[in-house]
């Protein structure tokens, strides 16, 4: 029996412990995936805490027919794309993130021009469709494979290729279309 | 065409591959794909699966009190049994087993039917939970 299976048993037979564990061990898939979806940091850790309840309440059903950070992806995935439906519903428009985040690293010279270029790629990601976004973190965040991605999302392998080949692209042109050519070596 | 260059170089990257350090759009891939293998600033506060395992609450085992009372019942429903057989018509009482014993498929049947009723209404709850 691998970890895994170890750890999924003994919640399913009570273990709290054990599910403080598997929340641990993937709460940073869950951040990342959320915050990336959902662009409102307000809301993330509640839409992340349901993420982790509903996988509580479904994991005696789950029989490993994939990896488990691919299954809890998944439900995270699903969670946040409702969150947008219902946010879409009553008419709210997604608020972007705050660009701080780089800011709060120390200043250190030659450092600078790098977070200044980071920081760019993630606003101008969090202005990317929710799609791409989401292809985006599973691949480069998370460095999850295509049929993985496939699978948390539902999306035929075609357009997850293309989804993410289109969103660099993207990002590539805004990139340069904002920097110097020698700024970017 | 320039989006077939654009697929090289990002296919290249994607196998790690190490691109010409003078051309501007591998140059501008190369970077970009440093940045999206950045976290986000979004982090959870430190208590965060504390909290989260706080809120599950694993299914209560029965109290004494539950137990004693469903062995209350059952020991009074024995009892009531008990009374019934014993103060029935004994002519009546036999007719009742007789037509059982003459319908025993019928008793089976419904036995069975009880007993799946039984275990799927475990499984239901079990399923639930």
């Amino acid at each position: 029996m691998n970890e895994d299976a170890i750890l999924v048993s003994a919640i399913v037979n009570g273990d709290a412990r054990a599910f403080r564990r598997l929340v641990q061990q993937h709460q940073r898939l869950v951040g990342h995936l959320v915050s990336r979806m959902v662009n409102r940091t307000e809301d993330c850790e509640d839409i992340s805490q349901e993420v982790f309840l509903r996988v509580y309440q479904r994991l005696p059903s789950f029989r490993f027919q994939s990896k488990l950070s691919t299954w809890i992806a998944t439900v995270a995935y699903r969670t946040a794309l409702n969150y947008l439906k219902k946010e879409e519903k009553h008419g709210n428009e997604p608020l972007e993130h705050a660009a701080g985040c780089w800011q709060d690293l120390p200043d250190a010279g030659e450092q600078l021009d790098k977070r200044e270029i980071y920081a760019f790629v993630h606003q101008q990601i969090t202005e990317l469709p929710v799609h791409y976004r989401t292809v985006l973190t599973l691949f480069h965040l998370e460095e999850m494979s295509l049929a993985e991605i496939q699978e948390i999302t539902g999306m035929p392998a075609g357009t997850v290729k293309n989804y993410l080949f289109r969103a660099r692209k993207l990002l590539k042109d805004r990139l340069q279309a904002r920097f110097l050519n020698e700024e970017l070596l | 065409m320039n989006s077939d260059k654009d697929k090289i170089i990002q296919q290249r990257l994607d196998r790690r591959e190490v691109d010409s350090a003078t051309d501007p759009d591998a140059a501008a891939y190369r970077t970009l794909y440093s940045a999206l293998g950045q976290a986000p600033s979004f982090c959870f506060s430190d208590d965060f699966a504390e909290r989260v395992a706080a809120q599950v609450k694993p299914a209560p085992s029965p109290s004494h009190w539950s137990t004693g009372l469903s062995i209350g019942c059952i020991l009074v429903a024995l009892l009531a049994s008990g009374l019934v057989i014993h103060h029935i018509d004994a002519a009546v009482f036999s007719k009742v087993t007789i037509w059982m014993l003459s319908r025993k498929e019928l008793i089976g049947f419904g036995v069975g039917m009880l007993a799946v009723i039984q275990l799927m209404d475990h499984w239901l709850i079990h399923r639930m939970r």
